[in-house]
């Protein structure tokens, strides 16, 4: 039975209708043989306000608005239920949920939606219980045996989500000027300067009485730039802003743009890197990554209970798995660090838990795991850390993942060691990856439980003296014993890396925030290449149009 | 998106291209110039190049019982570059695969003349280095016959001005697509979906070459779609919809008629979930009406008239690509005797299948496709086949080879009956089947809107796609004393094209409008997708089709149906805009 409260402070159109089909739904479900505990319902508002230029004019404005809805529905009982994992023969189900778009005002329509996706979520809830039933009585006992929900006390709030307000003209004109400059190199192929700011806000209500509305404003200004180098290579460099207030980011570009170019430039130019083991630096930027993909997935508390997970820190907890300097914790609440805006920042993660500090590394000893409300056999509760995009159901993922070194050195010096790790391996240089583009790792049972960091640019570094060499088309890969074995100082200067993650409950927004990392020894592989020739005739300058030239 | 729509029309008043269109094709001539500069070592002679600039305004609503769910006014700027190496008699066209010379980008929404040549350098770079490896892939696995036709015709160059289109009534358009969607809310209890959907667009498209050809084709087109599903008790889905596809706005329906319209569909399909399903098999004559009769000749005669050879198939990694089966033959039966059919795209200039020009730039003619009921010619684009020329039905869109379609379709039987006549032989033939009434169906279910299943907003395919006529929405008994029995939950079962040859009799005229693939097949299109195609056609007595029974599964019977609108927190309040909340 699910009881059901309505806030009335909270009574507003979209609540009340998204309140009252709620009640008629468990109403209606307990009198079916199989009922649900729980049900949850989120309204994800999203505005979107979108302006790109490229070859110095404007290629795309659009200002977008729509409304998602998701349904979180669970038949049986907290301790067993409909979102259990079915093994063997039977995981080969299928799924129908999906993205389900509402209309943007709070009409019939949106009632009538909304039953429809509670009714094919409860069916498909009851159909996988039956077979759940039989899957558990076949088979033999699950590893991890824990409880499929942690039933909560009722939050009730609302956090103001700021308006989304920008001056297009203004931008327009910027994006327009930093593309027209862009474009004056006759390497860069195709530019792409481009403004997205985006305002969610979710409306979440569940059968516990939950009651909120929270988002974010987010803005992101990025550059992409493209070549194809002689050899084939399709050359690649971007870099971004992300900030909470758009009237935060920059907006004398001019510098920006020409330090990109030149980097895309340099990058054409630069040697294929090789195979390669020895001594590595991973910059901040790219340490942060290295830690969301090498450990931050494997920490995911879900990922404990699966049986065809790899579990590589399941049975580490309270073991140390980094050097003794080293903490690891993950903290949506934090919302800047050091100036800089944290992409993973959030009040309320998707299951209508707050935000919590979760800490997995102590002074190099696993502490614990990144947790939904899908406990498991020691931890029984959430650290707020269940997300998902919309369409999917939620599960534990990273937020905010922030590395500190209690042991610092300058970079100076960090670098110093590097090349005394290459003397005494007896190399003739070192690497120190300076970007990359992302990365991903391999968690399951059947395929190596590997990483990969996908390098942008990496420097060689040379025993003897010779000047860094900039080089590209090699990742970093490797498994997460090994590397964390190797890891042997930081830096003090500590990066951080905005992005979007992307794993079974969709793309969230992350940081990483990590110092740049030393390692005696890491794995480069060749990157794939690509073979295309560049283009047979050059780039068609704006001079070459007779046009008035644009002055950037 | 409706980005694949040709409905163009002729003489129009609207505007020409403004001078920045014209700065526009001078920089595309430009870099078109410069593409004979092209060569790699050893490669086959870049002998045609073509580029098509298309600038359009387009508008989408999506509303669904009264609210809007999607809305979208993002204008398309796309540049087409078709490439051709080797000579007209053997170049890298007609092969499977997907790499061939046949390429699109899109331009900017504030296109300039730098844009634009930097997106045909692009383009025309990717299209040179793909024609050549697509050439040398089609020389390495197809050697030409003695008798093969050639891969393109040469014509002489066109220059033509058909005129520009521009968006109008776009914002009383929404108005109308919001008023039709909430015909279906007082039903809402019972409907899995009513939803309208508005695809609008207005613009152009400019056709260059190397060879002076310069075309100026209008686009213009105004598609709604109103569809509704329905779940029955026993778990069938039943499914009904309406098109209008015209070129303008004002060319629709008065509102109240199209309320009207989506009034008995709506009560319509409610009636049918209270009637009983076809519980045996049939097999007998059967009346095809209305819309139905348009649906048969749509599906099963039209693919025997257009002419563009089938892609030679590419022996790749993946199998076969490219469509091996060729469905046309001159000299064949389609029709019992006496019958004719004909295609003029400029028959009816105010449908927005209309044209002066096609694709290629080829004026459009009327051709004469079936005589005495056996096919005489064909719908041809510039890709040769033994014995025809290109007849101007060329369509297709950016990046895509273009083919001989069927644009305004008249089918024409040398008699006609009245209808009661019709239902009479029926009736007559259907008692050497033992059978005391005849079936006669009046709507098949459309492919696009079926295969939108109702719980979700993904498209999928249904077992029924591999027949050649989609599921009718309801088949009627008709007795001999005028009394009718509306059944559903039937399907058609081994239909083919011969089932054109055996029939046995013709009723009235009708005229109507379907969305054609612009590739692939109905199924894989969304609602208000593909090229606006004419037909005209009569009623027609078949003298034997099966039909089966399809059978719903109960578990698909909502287990929570939605609520009355009368009975929501919100009453039966209409949708409020955002811009107002």
């Amino acid at each position: 039975m699910l009881g059901f409260l309505l806030p009335t402070a909270l009574a507003a159109p979209l609540v009340e209708v998204l309140s009252d089909e709620l009640d008629r739904a468990v109403a209606v479900f307990d009198a079916q043989p199989e009922t649900p505990h729980y049900i949850g319902v989120t309204v994800l508002e999203d505005h979107t306000v979108t302006l790109s230029a490229g070859s110095g004019t404007i290629d795309f404005r659009d200002d977008d608005r729509s409304r998602w809805l998701d349904v979180d529905l669970r038949v049986g009982t907290p301790e067993l239920d409909s979102t259990h994992p079915l093994r063997g023969f039977s995981a080969l189900e299928g799924e129908t949920r999906g993205r389900v778009r509402l209309p943007l005002d709070d009409g019939y329509a949106l009632a009538h939606i909304l039953a429809r996706e509670l009714d094919a979520r409860y069916r498909e809830a009851a159909e996988h219980m039956v077979v759940l039933r039989a899957n558990q009585n076949v088979l033999v006992e699950e590893e991890a045996s824990a409880n499929d929900f942690e039933p909560r006390e009722a939050v009730v709030d609302t956090v103001e989500v700021p308006e989304l307000a920008i001056d297009t003209a203004k931008w327009e004109d910027l994006l327009k000027r930093a593309s027209a400059r862009a474009d004056r190199s006759p390497h860069v192929h195709a530019d792409m300067v481009r403004l997205k700011v985006t305002r969610e806000v979710k409306h979440f209500v569940d059968t516990e009485g939950t009651r909120l509305e929270h988002g974010r404003l987010h803005a992101r200004l990025a550059l992409d730039l493209q070549t194809t180098a002689d050899d084939g290579d399709r050359v690649q460099v971007f870099d971004a802003f992300d900030v909470h207030d758009p009237e935060t980011l920059p907006t004398d570009l001019d510098a920006w743009v020409d330090a990109q170019v030149q980097r895309l430039e340099a990058l054409r130019v630069a040697t294929r890197g090789e195979p390669y083991s020895g001594p590595v630096i991973l910059e901040g930027r790219a340490a942060g990554v290295f830690f969301h993909e090498v450990m931050g997935h494997r920490v995911e508390g879900h990922r404990q209970k699966r049986e065809d997970e790899g579990k590589t820190f399941s049975e580490h907890v309270g073991e140390p798995i980094l050097p003794a300097w080293i903490d690891v914790v993950d903290d949506p609440r934090v919302e800047t660090l050091a100036g800089v805006d944290l992409n993973g920042f959030y009040a309320y993660d998707d299951e209508g838990v707050p935000a919590m500090r979760a800490t997995l590394v102590d002074d190099g000893v696993f502490q614990g795991f990144l947790m939904g409300r899908s406990p498991l056999p020691d931890v029984p509760t959430t650290n707020g850390h269940g997300r998902r995009s919309t369409g999917n159901p939620p599960s534990s993922r990273m937020g905010n993942t922030l590395v500190t070194a209690t042991k610092a050195v300058p970079s100076a010096q960090l670098r110093r060691q590097l090349l005394d790790q290459v003397r005494k391996q007896g190399l003739e240089y070192a690497y120190i990856v300076e970007d990359i583009e992302g990365g991903f790792a391999l968690t399951g049972r059947m395929m190596p439980n590997a990483f990969n960091i996908r390098a942008v640019a990496s420097w060689r570094v040379y025993a003897d003296g010779r000047p860094d060499e900039l080089v590209r088309g090699i990742d970093l890969v490797g498994t997460p014993f090994v590397a964390f074995s190797n890891l042997s100082a930081a830096d003090d200067a500590p990066k951080v890396f905005n992005g979007t993650c992307g794993a079974e409950s969709g793309w969230v927004p992350v940081s990483a925030v990590a110092p740049a990392i030393l390692f005696d020894r890491l794995e480069f592989q060749l990157k794939e290449k690509g073979q295309d020739r560049p283009p047979l005739l050059p780039k068609p300058l704006v001079e070459d149009d007779g046009a008035a030239e644009v002055t950037p | 998106m409706i980005a694949v729509l040709l409905g163009l029309a002729h003489a129009q008043d609207g505007d020409s291209p403004s001078s920045s269109d014209s700065e526009l094709l001078e920089a595309l001539k430009a870099e078109m110039a410069r593409a004979s500069e092209l060569s790699l070592p050893d490669a086959p002679p870049l002998y045609a190049l073509r580029y098509r600039l298309a600038l359009m305004q387009q508008r989408e609503v999506h509303a669904e019982l009264g609210s809007v769910l999607v809305e979208d006014a993002t204008p398309y700027h796309g540049l087409g570059v078709e490439l051709r190496v080797g000579t007209p008699m053997y170049d890298n066209t007609g092969f499977g695969g997907w790499e061939n010379g046949f390429v699109r980008g899109s331009l900017a929404a504030d296109p300039t003349p730098h844009d634009a040549r930097q997106a045909a350098w692009r383009l025309t770079d990717l299209a040179y280095k793909q024609a050549v490896e697509q050439h040398a892939r089609k020389s390495s696995q197809f050697t030409a016959p003695d008798d093969y036709p050639g891969d393109w015709a040469e014509m002489p160059p066109v220059v033509a001005d058909d005129g520009w289109a521009t968006l109008t009534g776009s914002d009383a358009l929404r108005a109308r697509v919001i008023e039709l969607s909430d015909v279906f809310t007082p039903a809402g209890d019972r409907l899995q979906k009513g939803q309208v959907v508005l695809g609008q667009e207005a613009g152009g498209m400019v056709l260059i070459d190397r060879d002076g050809t310069e075309v100026r084709r209008p686009m213009e087109e105004v598609t709604l779609r109103a569809m509704a599903h329905l779940r029955t008790d026993d778990g069938q889905m039943l499914t009904d919809s309406r098109l209008w596809s015209v070129r303008q706005p004002d060319q629709l329906p008065e509102q109240a008629e199209m309320v009207a319209e989506l009034e008995r569909m709506r009560d319509d399909l409610l009636a049918l979930a209270e009637s009983p399903s076809l519980t045996d098999e049939y097999v007998g004559p059967v009346l095809f009406e209305g819309d139905a009769a348009l649906d048969v000749f749509r599906y099963l005669l039209v693919p025997q008239l257009e002419g563009t050879p089938a892609e030679v198939p590419y022996d790749s990694w993946f199998g076969d690509l490219g469509e091996a089966k060729d469905p046309v033959r001159i000299g064949r039966r389609v029709l019992p005797e006496g019958w004719s059919a004909s295609d003029d795209p400029r028959a009816d200039p105010s449908h927005p299948s209309s044209f002066l020009h096609d694709w290629e730039g080829t004026p459009a003619q009327r051709v004469d496709l079936v005589d005495d009921g056996i096919v005489r010619d064909l719908l041809m684009s510039r890709v040769p086949r033994k014995g025809l020329a290109p007849n101007g039905h060329a369509r297709g869109f950016l990046g895509y080879r273009a083919s001989g379609r069927v644009t305004q379709l008249s089918v024409e039987p040398n008699k006609a009956a009245s209808s009661k006549k019709l239902v009479k032989k029926g009736l007559k033939m259907a008692q050497a089947y033992g059978r005391d009434h005849v079936l006669v169906v009046r709507r098949l279910q459309e492919d696009a809107v079926r295969a939108a299943d109702a719980t979700s907003s993904m498209f999928g395919f249904t077992e029924e796609d591999v027949l050649r006529l989609p599921p009718p929405v309801e088949v009627v008994r008709v007795y001999a004393d005028g009394r009718e029995e509306v059944l559903r939950g039937a399907r058609f079962a081994s239909v083919q094209r011969f089932v054109l040859r055996d029939i046995a009799l013709a009723g009235e005229q009708r005229t109507g409008t379907f969305l054609a693939p612009i590739a692939g097949d109905y199924a894989s299109m969304s609602p208000t997708e593909g090229m606006p195609t004419r037909i005209s056609a009569p009623d027609i007595l078949v003298r034997e089709i099966e039909l089966v029974p399809t059978s719903g599964d109960p578990r698909d019977k909502p287990v929570l149906a939605p609520r009355a609108a009368t009975d929501t927190p919100s009453g039966a309040r209409p949708g409020v805009d955002p811009e107002t909340r």
